[in-house]
């Protein structure tokens, strides 16, 4: 008769947590953000247009941009900036890296700059770097460059020194060599840290984009909000600041799919 | 006429020095074994007594401070410096790469090291694998990877990544000791299946007295530390044998026997503090 009360939640599952169904997660968020974007809409509404634009405005100023043909260059400049500088750190971090896991004379020579480094905020050297290299392009590559390198190099290092000992004797066991141990083990293995590392260096980079449009540049969305406030443009304000909210997103959740690609033995949910 | 040995440990010492102040650690006194070909061989002992660093030694994966190793008549080198590699190892976790598929996992002793420097006829390294795929129950499961799979299922991977390079010598390290108790007796059957097909040298280390038993021609009885061989053990139950025999009272009078061996030692650990696992 008490055949019913039978079934019970496992106490560690909650009540619920764990139990939502994917399709409710998604509908509350989507739910959020809908929320999020009425209310900025109406709180703008509210608000003086000289300080405030809501979405409606901000997209049809976005809209004016492209048309006009004005943003294009600024996004073009700010893109190159970004991808050289970042593809810059990721040719030294990665390598540099893997080095400092393999060697213990590399790792001690590098190991007090690298944590000195990382701990600096690097964003404080952008006058100086405008400075040196002058309001060009190198000055925002260098600083993108300074924002990604660390991330990526930290996290590669860490990766590869934490590749699994057991993983190692494996590839003793079966008489290895050092470099099928370096190609086989320690780079599959240190993968999932070195694609965090371009994450967080990737977000890193946006910042060192902006910091350097600000301190001095011809151009580039940092840059174009930069005029634009001094201007009292707001909404080309809020365009900028979107774009670059964008950017971060994009390759934020364009790395997570890699790392979720490559890793599925990171997650245990499986899909 | 007798075959040669398989495997030949003749004075064998391990000894560590770590650190200055303390005293040096002697895992290994001393220890004589020789391995007939094709017999399997259980080593017993409690824990932290050497059994797994005695393995290693015959594996050369570590080197002796003292004594020498044969396998198959050659002294033993590091597995990389060894072009005949004649011996693979059953790890205790299945150590399985996870960024591989099961397939991958069990084909790589023949893609490194020595073994993949030999020529070999294409499609020889595909056949192989699928037959020891096939032949460990794995048949269907090729283009899974590990953390998609159960800790039995990982372990007949773990067993056909060593077959396949065809080992003159299986080293096993504990390779069911972190299964639960049902899986564990049905991978030793198995393993019982398996190796009355395949004949090889089989080195077995284990701390479970029924688990030895059931699966050896010979057991050797290890010491508390210093690691020496206390007692060789030749079992006198038929080779081909089923769970069954484990409810048998000539079994469990056998297992009996084996604990006296054994009981005095694993106190002395116990008393000892048992400072390592």
């Amino acid at each position: 008769m008490k055949e019913d009360n039978e079934v019970v939640t496992p106490e560690w599952e909650g009540p619920g947590r764990g139990a939502a169904p994917r399709r409710r997660y998604i509908a509350l968020g989507t739910l959020s953000l809908v929320l999020g974007v009425i209310a900025w809409q109406v709180i703008a509404r509210f608000t003086n247009k000289l300080f405030f634009v809501g979405p409606w405005e901000t997209v049809e100023a976005l809209l004016e941009l492209a048309r006009s043909g004005e943003l294009q260059p600024q996004l073009w400049l700010s893109g190159l900036e970004l991808a050289y500088g970042f593809g810059l750190a990721a040719l030294v971090g990665v390598p540099v890296g893997l080095a400092m896991a393999v060697s213990r004379n590399v790792e001690a020579l590098l190991d007090p700059w690298a944590s000195i480094l990382y701990a600096t905020p690097r964003l404080a050297l952008g006058p100086l770097v405008v400075l040196w290299l002058g309001i060009g392009i190198s000055s925002k590559v260098l600083l993108v460059f300074l924002g990604a390198v660390f991330p990526i190099l930290i996290n590669t290092y860490v990766g590869a020194r934490n590749v699994d000992a057991q993983m190692k004797l494996v590839a003793h066991a079966f008489g290895a060599t050092r470099s099928e141990q370096f190609r086989g083990i320690l780079i599959p293995g240190a993968l999932p840290h070195i694609l965090s590392g371009c994450r967080l260096g990737a977000i890193q980079g946006i910042l060192g984009v902006i910091v350097g449009e600000f301190f001095g540049s011809r151009g580039g969305v940092g840059n174009m909000i930069f005029a634009a406030a001094e201007t009292f443009d707001t909404a080309k304000m809020f365009v900028g600041i979107a774009i670059f909210a964008v950017a971060g997103l994009l390759a934020s959740f364009a790395l997570r799919t890699v790392e979720k690609w490559y890793a599925p033995w990171k997650q245990n949910a499986p899909e | 006429m007798v075959d040669a040995p398989s495997v030949e440990v003749e004075g064998v010492w391990k000894i560590y020095r770590s650190g200055r102040s303390r005293a040096p650690l002697v895992a290994l006194q001393d220890v004589e074994a020789r391995i007939g070909k094709g017999r399997f061989v259980s080593i017993i002992g409690p824990s932290g007594c050497g059994k797994s660093t005695l393995l290693h030694v015959i594996h050369g994966l570590v080197r002796p401070s003292r004594g020498s190793v044969r396998v198959g008549g050659k002294a033993v080198e590091h597995p990389r410096n060894t072009p005949d590699l004649n011996r693979a190892m059953v790890f205790q976790d299945a150590m399985l790469l996870p960024w591989k598929t099961v397939a991958a996992n069990v084909a790589y002793g023949l893609r490194v090291g020595p073994l993949a420097r030999k020529p070999v006829p294409p499609g020889e390294i595909r056949d192989r694998v699928e037959h020891y795929l096939r032949l460990t129950g794995l048949t269907g499961f090729e283009r899974y990877y590990p953390h998609e799979l159960s800790g039995g299922m990982k372990q007949r991977s773990n067993l056909a990544r060593a077959l396949v390079t065809h080992p003159e010598v299986l080293l096993m390290d504990e390779p069911f000791s972190a299964l639960d108790a049902q899986t564990r007796e049905l991978m030793q059957e198995e393993l019982v299946r398996i190796c009355s097909r395949e004949s090889r040298t089989v080195v077995f280390i284990t701390h479970d007295l029924e688990e030895a038993l059931f699966l050896s021609d010979e057991v050797l009885v290890m010491s508390s530390r210093p690691g020496r061989v206390l007692e060789r053990f030749e079992s006198p139950l038929p080779r081909s044998r089923d769970l069954a025999i484990k409810g048998r009272s000539e079994f469990i009078e056998l297992k009996w026997h084996l604990w006296s061996k054994l009981e005095s030692e694993v106190r002395k650990t116990l008393a000892g503090g048992g400072e390592r696992g």
